[in-house]
């Protein structure tokens, strides 16, 4: 596991990708693109010169020969290149797709524990950036900036060798000051990059108003509190603050291109002056005067290309460098293994399990003891952030414990097969996303089954969905979201919630089920509904269900009732409610007494 | 023709936000006009001293040309770097403008899909694409490029129309060949146009921590992998082929090029050998003929670069053309605290819709009544709630405030006397002060609201207290903050609204039961003396309600006190209560 690339070990990978793609014809379109274009720059500088001396000395004929001969050259050299270009373009652009499918392919086996990790996240961003963001940036733009340079070395060592044979002076003068200039770029884009991360934050922040004031949802409540007027003074400011940066950075980068320009004037004028000297002394003619001139030119623009594709190679295949150590870190992308146990019913203890979120001091979870049997119905309540939903994730295997063990049938659960254990396992999680898929897909995944697809229907019929689908022109296979599909449908809340149930009651040889606030968006009459089917929902499953309605807790075997990451009571709803002085009992009449009022009422008619 | 009326819109609009940029790119355009000019005059300069065998005067050519290059030279990276700084400060203030308008505009607009639309798409040109940089770049090139192209033709014509003539004619052939291959590029770009929006929407889901649990229990990364994989795919073969295509007619661009400089090689050196030109002339004709064709051509794609950049602004145009909301201009009466609010015989449907939502609504509400509305997902209690805060207005009927039109009050001071939370609340991702009082001014007022809504505890644990940033899309320090606290932090900032009507709809869904007792419980506390309308799928709510107003079936079923209501077993009303209560009545015998 490395954590930093050479650029070397880059031009490594970005080879064998592309032997892995099947596109070795690749490297020779590269060949190809260097020899016609760098040939093409010298011979476009160097054969005028023959016309050129033709007309000197007055012959026609030398005059069309030399014509004929350039216009064929560069004819069959423009199109060589032209051609390879072309195919290039495309192929760059395939190959970086092809790294987002090798990206997605080993995320999809990413450790849940640095998912919520901000550090994690930011190097996520710019791995992904690296991989897949601007078409001449980081992976993609090696591929071009290493394109465009093969030709530019062809052309300066070329032309370097036909002119300092006349006159070496001026070759090592224009290699000495592009070097120099390449040194005061360095420092330029050194300054520039020093300043980088200053000049994007305050961008970002400008930006998050421009994006925030295009987010319509935000509409209502900038209306109803009126606060249009402070809002554009806070973007204003924010934006100042970005340009008047941008103005200071943009300033001093131009004092880096001063010497450059010296640098130029020195190079034309000293072949200018050498030149000169050299005709009058008759030791060239007027065709290699300007020959020579364009040759210098050609050289001094070439060593400039060159140099900046070689920096800008450089930043290239740093990001890449860390796409790669990204890829390639074990950590993250941890290999599933463990035994396979037998999982056809599944019995839970949780042994003295501590647990701490990574980065954080406070235990969110402290010396839990808890069982729970193989078609047990357990509820676990208490208020927002008590502890329920980190035991939800330590369950699922997402993080584990800090202290302590959870026994799955007995087994350790960090040295059970994580894939196989989780295929046993269906949890409707809080927040709930629907994929741009049809809605069978969203359920079934890719299977073309036709029992597959039964089992969904029944599914989503059980989730109270089916009636939503058949008002659908293309019923179950209506695509989902708008982002694919124009034509998609977007789910509100409440069918969004269903949708998980139904994704959940699919799964039906699962051995464990957990249910996290499965009913917090649904209205009175829905709600009620799910309870009545939540008995065929759950069937015979292990089951935890998470909810801030007490009335779920009817349905549960036992209670747990979690207040600051310890277990405060254990034991069924009636024995809870015995308990006077208990947390639970005055949550439970807290919450229904309202009710009670309306029974009453309703009893005393 | 459309883009240079978008264009026109843009250039008038800009101009109006920097006097200077539109100078500084003209002066832009002649400074690199002269540079060409050097550049094909200063050889034949130099040759013109060398042929004439005159030391001195070659050494004062060679001196000219190189103190002109260097000059010109500066200039032009002086006015890089200035138009620079100044487009940046334009777009920033383009943006700005945008933004003001889309918060001023009907929000009627803000629903409709045709405007929601037009703002993804212009913030998309703007952010993605850079449109604005890109037209703002092929203006100043355009500009450029007619000066080079003006001053050429001056020069050849009074050397050699014949050369304008060979160049003419392969720019017809030119023109053809462009035709045809900017055919493909429109083909291309429409059907590559949405495939940035679906591959950040695959980015997105890939790396994305809900989908990411998702995928390890359901069947779905599979999906999610093969649907993306297709997806590259398709695209990858699209820009294949492209490409191939366009490799084809590149090829014919060539071949045009090359037979046009023979011609031109060809004529200039036979003139100059028959007519005994000079060798400096023929430098400098072949340099400007050159010139003058890679500028036409350069021209042409910079055409094609203005037009394209100006079509992806049409959005931006658009939205610039919106008219802001006739409320915001008309001077009505000062509104005053609420006495009563009347609807009387209010329908309505939502603008292009057919549905109606709400059918002969009239009730009254009293100053200091606390109302409940209930009713089923759909039954039109948000919509009400957005026909009391003038974001629509009713189809027929009318709504009275104080006995009058609430139409006619003068906006801004309709809206001091409400304040709401809906359901769908939106916080900004600024302090917790900002976010309940944009100006920052009163910090006591705004932590006494912070108190009532119950997140007193919560500030004082944070170290920032009040300044913390919420979530980290701003700042990076910011917290994030669980639902129901988010919830809390809305209630707390339409607390700080001093209204004498407060909206709640739905303000406790995300809240644990003890939390959601408390709101209850201190509500008729918390609102005061105000007047207050809940709407909450908790039906226990309704007891503390004075009234509850039953919306079912886009009417107002029933309005009546909690115990009333509950006399008619056969009410929406009794089978909403007991759906709920069945669960906690079984406890009276525990």
């Amino acid at each position: 596991m490395k954590t930093k690339y050479t650029t070397w070990e880059v031009f490594k990978y970005h080879i064998n990708a592309i032997k892995e793609s099947k596109k070795r014809f690749i490297f020779i379109i590269y060949i190809l693109y260097a020899i016609s274009a760098g040939i093409l720059n010298i011979v476009t500088v160097l054969l005028p010169r023959y016309i050129i001396d033709a007309i000197v000395v007055q012959n026609i004929n030398d005059l069309f020969l030399w014509i004929t001969i350039y216009g064929f050259s560069i004819l069959i050299l423009m199109l060589l290149s032209s051609i390879s270009l072309n195919i290039f373009s495309g192929n760059a652009m395939a190959l970086k797709f092809l790294q987002g499918e090798v990206f997605f392919k080993k995320y999809r086996h990413v450790s849940y524990r640095y998912l919520e990790d901000p550090t994690f996240q930011a190097k996520r961003s710019t791995a992904l950036w690296a991989a897949l963001g601007n078409n001449d940036m980081g992976y993609e733009g090696t591929l071009r900036s290493l394109f465009r340079l093969f030709p530019q070395i062809l052309t300066v060592i070329g032309l370097t060798i036909v002119l300092g044979l006349f006159q070496p002076v001026i070759v090592i003068v224009a290699f000495i000051l592009s070097l120099l200039q390449y040194q005061f770029d360095l420092r330029g884009k050194k300054y520039k990059f020093n300043h980088r991360d200053e000049l994007n934050e305050s961008e970002r922040k400008a930006l998050y108003f421009f994006r925030t004031g295009h987010d319509f949802s935000y509409g209502k409540d900038i209306r109803i509190n009126q606060i249009q007027k402070e809002f554009l003074n806070n973007h204003k400011e924010k934006s100042n603050i970005f340009t008047s940066l941008y103005k200071k950075l943009n300033v001093i980068g131009f004092r880096f291109t001063i010497p450059g320009l010296f640098f130029i004037t020195i190079t034309n004028g000293l072949t200018y002056f050498l030149v000169a000297n050299s005709y009058m002394n008759g030791v060239v003619s007027i065709g290699q005067v300007s020959s020579i001139i364009w040759a210098t030119l050609a050289i001094t623009l070439g060593l400039q290309r060159m140099f900046t594709e070689i920096a800008k190679i450089k930043e290239d295949t740093s990001y890449t460098s860390e796409y790669i150590s990204f890829l390639e870190n074990d950590e993250f992308f941890p290999k599933q293994e463990g035994i396979e146990i037998d999982l056809e019913t599944i019995n839970i203890e949780f042994v003295n399990v501590s647990f701490k979120y990574p980065n954080s001091d406070k235990y969110a979870l402290k010396n839990i003891n808890l069982k729970i049997n193989s078609g047990e119905r357990l509820a676990l309540v208490g208020i927002n952030g008590s502890g329920k939903t980190t035991l939800v994730k330590l369950l699922s295997g997402f993080y584990e414990p800090t202290d302590g063990v959870i026994l799955i049938n007995g087994f350790d659960l960090k040295t059970i097969n994580l894939g196989h254990y989780r295929d046993k396992l269906a949890v409707i999680f809080q927040e709930v996303l629907v994929y741009a898929a049809s809605v069978l897909e969203n359920i079934v995944g890719l299977s073309q089954d036709p029992k597959e697809h039964e089992k969904a229907m029944t599914a989503l019929k059980l989730a109270g969905l089916d009636k939503k689908i058949k008002s659908f022109p293309k019923e179950e296979h209506q695509e989902l979201l708008k982002v694919i599909d124009p034509s998609g449908t977007d789910f509100s809340g409440g069918e969004k919630q269903k949708l998980s149930i139904a994704r959940a009651s699919y799964k039906e040889n699962t051995s464990l089920i957990i249910l996290d606030e499965p009913t917090a968006s649904l209205d009175a009459i829905a709600e009620k509904e799910i309870y009545e089917n939540f008995k065929t929902l759950i069937n015979k499953r292990t089951a935890l269900i998470i909810s801030h309605r007490l009335a779920s807790t009817k349905f549960c075997d036992n209670i747990v009732l979690f207040e600051d990451g310890v277990i405060l009571e254990y034991g069924t709803h009636e024995s809870l409610m015995k308990n006077k002085e208990g947390t639970y009992q005055s949550m439970f009449l807290t919450q229904g007494k309202y009710y009670q009022e309306g029974a009453e009422q309703y009893e005393a008619i | 023709m459309k883009q240079f009326k978008i264009a026109f819109n843009i250039i008038k609009f800009t101009n109006k936000l920097s006097k200077t940029f539109y100078l500084a790119i003209f002066t832009q355009a002649i400074i690199r006009t002269a540079k060409i000019l050097i550049g094909v005059y200063g050889l034949k300069l130099i040759i013109d001293g060398l042929v004439s065998n005159d030391y001195n005067k070659s050494i004062q050519m060679i001196l000219i040309v190189l103190v002109s290059e260097f000059l010109i030279n500066y200039f032009e990276k002086k006015l890089v770097s200035m138009i620079d700084i100044k487009r940046e400060e334009i777009k920033q203030k383009v943006y700005q403008t945008i933004n003001f308008k889309l918060m001023n505009i009907d929000y009627q607009h803000l629903e409709d899909p045709y405007y929601l639309d037009l703002s993804e798409r212009s913030k998309y040109s703007i952010e993605q694409f850079d449109a604005l940089d890109n037209l703002f770049k092929s203006l100043a090139d355009i500009t450029y490029y007619i000066l080079v192209i003006a001053s050429m033709f001056a020069v050849l014509i009074t050397f050699n129309p014949l050369i304008l003539l060979i160049i003419f004619g392969t720019l017809l052939l030119y023109t053809i060949n462009s035709r045809f291959s900017s055919k493909q590029q429109v083909k291309i770009s429409q059907k590559l146009g949405p495939i940035n929006r679906k591959f950040n929407y695959y980015q997105v889901i890939v790396s994305d921590v809900t989908s990411a649990k998702d995928f390890s229990m359901y069947p779905l990364s599979d999906l999610m992998f093969d649907k993306y994989s297709t997806f590259l795919k398709k695209t990858t073969k699209v820009m294949i082929n492209y490409y191939l295509k366009n490799a084809f007619y590149g090829s014919m661009f060539v071949i045009i090029s090359v037979i046009q400089i023979i011609a031109i090689y060809s004529l200039i050196g036979l003139q100059s050998i028959t007519l005994s030109l000079g060798v400096s002339i023929f430098v400098f004709l072949i340099a400007s003929a050159t010139k003058t064709s890679e500028t036409l051509s350069s021209f042409i794609t910079s055409i094609f670069s203005f037009q394209s950049s100006s079509n992806m602004l049409a959005p931006l145009v658009d939205l610039m053309n919106v008219k802001e909301s006739k409320d915001l201009y008309r001077y009505g009466q000062i509104c005053n605290e609420m006495d009563s609010l009347r609807f009387d015989n209010v329908s309505f449907h939502y603008p292009n819709h057919e549905n109606i939502v709400l059918k002969n609504i009239s009730f009254t509400i009293k100053k200091g009544e606390k109302i409940s509305i209930v009713g089923l997902n759909g039954a039109g209690k948000t919509t009400l709630v957005k026909l009391i805060c003038r974001l629509y207005k009713p189809t027929s009927g009318t709504i009275y405030w104080n006995e009058v039109d609430i139409n006619e009050y003068q906006y801004e001071s309709f809206l001091n006397q409400i304040a709401a939370v809906f359901q769908d609340f939106k916080l900004f991702a600024l302090t917790l002060h900002e976010n309940i009082d944009m100006e920052s001014k009163n910090r006591e007022a705004v932590l006494h609201c912070i108190k009532q809504a119950g997140l007193e505890d919560k500030i004082t644990s944070l170290e920032d207290g009040i300044d913390t940033y919420l979530s980290k899309e701003y700042h990076e320090k910011g917290i994030e903050m669980s639902g129901g606290e988010l919830q809390k932090l809305a209630i707390a900032r339409a607390f700080y609204k001093n209204s004498s009507l407060i909206i709640l709809d739905e303000p406790t869904s995300a809240l644990d039961p003890i939390a959601e007792a408390d709101i209850y419980e201190h509500f008729s506390e918390l609102v005061a003396n105000r007047t207050s309308i809940y709407i909450s799928h908790r039906m226990s709510s309704c007891v503390f309600s004075d009234r509850i107003i039953v919306l079912d079936e886009n009417k107002v079923q029933m309005i009546d006190t909690h115990k009333k209501l509950m006399e008619h077993k056969n009410s929406k009303y009794y089978e909403l209560f007991n759906s709920q209560a069945i669960y906690y009545q079984v406890s009276t015998g525990a």
